[in-house]
Order: structure tokens, then sequence, then C-alpha cells
């Protein structure tokens, strides 16, 4: 790479940098009280709304994990997206409206707030429950995003490891802390566009590159009959078990991620969500397609002989586009990563303020001053990105293992116990602690078990598991409010 | 390219774009927000 390559690549990526900056120190001053700091005032149009959950929903995964594993095993992997799709647009149908038009009446901020206001009771079990589950896995969660940018800056520029993490963590950091909620919100909407737009460019240019649909089929051959085939050359049990449940599964986890149901919540008007769906699901169709038809070209521009699949999105770029333009373009995985990352962050800073310190150890005192819970919600947020740093030094693995498991503990945790409160009234406290509680611990007996896995993908298993423990603790009136006699 | 692999992966992508439109065309004839405050 030349120093005029290198200059033009660092000046795409430098602008994108100080973009995110700026959002920090425009919507610093807006924060008021804490409701400003976690949830942005509940101010959020359907636009910001709808293009903010797509970019916190897609991490670095969308841009480098999707594109090489369709890079990898061919068009098989379609059924992930084809799973993604529909989760996105049953979350956004069956509990969208539900969940804000309850947590608005309700005035929970967080996840835990709705599930005590729900299931209310005298203990803080539920709310504690639920904020440990956060915790865990958020911090974990972003580690791994943190060693995702390591990596991307690492493998497009060159820069030392440990520095890509560092640099992404202060980004990231700086302008969630400095703008809160909005800040999030505002720079996931440059950062969703960005990403949809290199997912929807990036394959035109390869197709035009390899002479057409006719000319990627020829270049593809190489890879042979089974990476054209949607079954992957398997039958029986291991195509659907293994191939079709396996990726349509990814689609369970959207009902249960506090960092995308929390924008729900934000939204203005709860009409504002008709609009909100149509545009998010407008990303998705034009998106998460294209994304998953980088990996396929990729073998056609690149070859089938990638040392490392999940590289195939940079190395595209590089190969078909001038570089200060490239500079932008990979901007775009990086993007993915923030997006993702800050509002994780918040997510576990809003546990940390509002359920931990406001609901739990202030609970029945007299409220603290706005300006002392924003500057609180400031300091956890540094503490939050102290130990998820810590945990990307300490543990290089962290971004293959923790993202499919947290997504899975997550989604298994939390799914049904939020589906099942919006709509079945019969649910019970009890039902909803034990659905919790299955959920996580399904989820780490699956990861630890090969024989689980090869009976049932994890992320159908765990939340399989955590609805019938809904259920049928419910069923049996199990932690079911009494009545007194009148 | 095997008929089945168009099938799911074009299919797929048109029966979600039927399903958003027809979400997004019922709730514009139904025009009930789901509560009465969140009008204004």
């Amino acid at each position: 790479m030349s120093a005029g390559t290198d200059i033009a690549l660092f000046f795409g990526f430098g602008l994108y940098l100080l973009l995110m900056l700026v959002v920090g120190v425009v919507t610093v001053r807006y924060m008021r009280s804490l409701d400003d700091f976690v949830l942005g005032g509940r101010r959020l149009g359907p636009w910001v709304t709808a293009i903010s959950e797509r970019a916190s929903g897609e991490s670095a995964w969308f841009l480098l994990g999707l594109p090489g594993a369709t890079y990898a095993l061919g068009f098989a992997e379609f059924w992930s997206v084809i799973g993604i799709g529909f989760g996105i647009l049953c979350s956004w149908t069956f509990i969208a409206v539900a969940l804000r038009g309850y947590t608005g009446r309700a005035g929970a901020l967080t996840i835990p707030d709705f599930l005590a206001a729900r299931f209310p009771g005298h203990g803080l079990a539920i709310r504690g429950l639920a904020t440990v589950i956060i915790l865990f896995f958020y911090t974990t969660y972003l580690g791994a995003q943190f060693v995702g940018a390591g990596k991307i800056l690492n493998a497009t520029f060159g820069m030392p490891y440990a520095w890509g993490m560092v640099l992404g963590a202060v980004v990231v950091l700086a302008y969630t802390m400095m703008g809160g909620f909005l800040a999030v919100a505002w720079t996931d909407l440059f950062q969703g566009l960005l990403m949809a737009a290199v997912a929807v460019v990036l394959p035109v240019l390869a197709l035009v590159h390899l002479g057409g649909w006719h000319g990627m089929l020829s270049s593809v051959a190489v890879k042979g009959p089974d990476f054209l085939a949607i079954n992957a050359g398997k039958t029986g049990h291991a195509f659907v078990f293994g191939v079709m449940i396996g990726g349509l599964s990814w689609g369970f986890g959207y009902f249960g991620q506090p960092h995308l149901l929390t924008r729900y919540m934000a939204i203005r008007r709860i009409r504002d969500l008709r609009h909100g769906t149509l545009i998010a699901m407008g990303w998705v169709l034009a998106a998460y397609w294209g994304a998953a038809m980088i990996g396929i070209l990729g073998v056609g521009v690149l070859g089938s002989s990638l040392a490392d699949p999940e590289q195939v999105m940079p190395l595209m770029t590089r190969a078909l586009v001038p570089p200060w333009i490239a500079g932008m373009i990979i901007s775009g995985a990086v993007a993915a990563m923030m997006s993702t990352a800050d509002s994780q962050l918040l997510v576990a800073t809003s546990s940390l303020t509002e359920d931990v310190y406001v609901k739990m150890l202030r609970r029945g005192r007299p409220p603290d001053r706005p300006e002392f819970l924003v500057l609180l919600g400031r300091i956890a947020t540094l503490l939050i990105s102290a130990v998820a740093l810590f945990l990307a030094f300490t543990n290089q693995e962290l971004i293959f293992d923790m993202v499919a498991y947290a997504w899975s503990g997550l989604g298994s945790s939390f799914g049904p116990v939020i589906l099942l409160a919006l709509w079945w009234k019969r649910t019970t406290r009890g039902g909803a602690l034990a659905g919790m509680i299955v959920g996580m611990v399904s989820t780490v007996a699956w990861q630890r078990s090969v024989t689980l896995q090869g009976i049932l993908d994890i992320k159908a298993a765990s939340f399989l598991l955590s609805v019938a423990a809904v259920v049928v603790l419910s069923l049996a009136g199990v932690g079911a409010r009494v009545r007194k006699p009148s | 390219m095997p008929w089945s692999t168009v099938a799911v992966v074009v299919g797929s992508w048109i029966l979600l774009l039927a399903l958003t439109l027809l979400y997004y065309l019922v709730w514009s004839l139904h025009r009930d927000y789901g509560d009465g405050e969140e009008e204004d």
C-alpha cells in the first residue's frame, strides 16, 4: 500500500470519526434529566427511530461476519437472512406498538422498569434479575465490539490491534457520554444510512465488474454445486435442523434485545411507528440481501482462497473503488460496530443508574437533582466502558464466541417474557421469572454441550424452552397477583 | 443455478415486502394508534 493510498484511506475514515464527535458536542445541550439521557425525552421521529434501530441491531457482523459466511458457505446462508428479515418484521409488528404504549403510560425508561411495572410485587427479584442479565451480557457483548474495532482497523490501516480497540472505544465513549441517547440515535441515523449504502452499492459494483449475473455464476463455479444450493448439499435432519432452522432461528433474538426495544420506547408518538416499520423494513429489504450477496460476489472478484473469509468486504472494496471512497466505505463496517456498541453501552448504563440506583438503592427516598442523575449516568458509562475494554484486552476470542452467545442469551431471556407479557394477560410474575432464568440457563447449557447443539440450534432451543417455562408456570398460577376479597 | 435457490431467495424477499406493505395498509385503514393520549 502506497503512502498516498494510506493518506486517502485515513482521510475518508477521519472525516467519519470527526462527524460522530460533532454530533456528541451538538446534542450535549439537550441533556437536562435522566429521561433525556437514557431515552432522549421520548422525542424521536420515525426516521431516526427506524434507522437507529436497524443500525443498532446490526453489529460488525453485518458487513464482516455475514459476507464472510456467504463467501465460505454460499446461498444456504440466506436462511439466516430470511430468519432475520422476518424476525425484524415480527418485532416491529408485535412488540413496538404494544411496548411503546405500555411504557409510555407506566413512565418506564428501561426494560427492567417495564417488567417491574407489568409484574408488580414486593421484592426486587424481577428488576434485579433483569439487571443482572443485562449487565452480564452487555459488558461482554460490548467488549466483543471493541475487539471488532481493533480487527477492522488493524486489517484496513495496519494500525496496532490494541490502538484500534482503544480508538473505537474512546470515540464511542466520548459522544455517548456527551450526548446520551440523542447522540447515539442521531449518529445511528448516519451510520445506518452508510451501512445500507455500502450493502447496496458494493454488490452492484461487483456485479458490473464480473460482467453481470452470468459472469458471476461462471466465476463462482470453482466452489462446486453445493455453493449455489439452498440446502448446501445436505438432506433430511442435517438440512432441516442444521441448515434451515439454524439459520431461521436468528430471528427469535430480535424479540429480546433491550438495546433495540428501547428504540420503540423512545418514539414521540405511537402512530409514528407505522412509518417507522416501513422505513426499517425498507432498510432490511435493500441492505440485508445485498450484504449477503457481497460474500457470494467476493468469490468472483477475489478468488476462493482468502485466508480469513471475514475480510471479504474490505478487500473487495479496495479492489473495486478508489482509496478515498474506500476509506468511507470501510468506515461503514466501523459504523456497524460503533452504532451497536453505543446503544449497548447506553442500555447497560441506564440499568445501573435507573434500575440499580434510582429504583433499588434510593427506593422510597426523595428524588435526586436531575443534574446529579445525568452526571451519574456519565460516570456509569465510563465505568462500563472500562470493564468492557478490560474484557476486550483479556479475551481475544470474544468476538466469535460471545456475540452469538449474548444474542441467544438476551433473546431467550427477555424475548418470550416480553412477548407474552404484552399479549397474554394470564402471564404471571412467577412465569416471567422462570422464563428469564430458563432462557439464560439453557443458553449456557447449550453453549457448553455439543450433543445438545446436535439436537437443535442454541437460539431456537433456548427460546422455545423459555416460552414453555413462562406458559407452564403462568397456567399453574405461580406468582399470580392475589386479589383481596371484597 | 438451482430453481429452489432462486425460489427461496427471491420468494422470501417478495413475501417480506408484501407482508410489510400489508401491515402498513391495514394500520393506515384502521386508524387506531393504541391509546388516545398519544394523538396530538
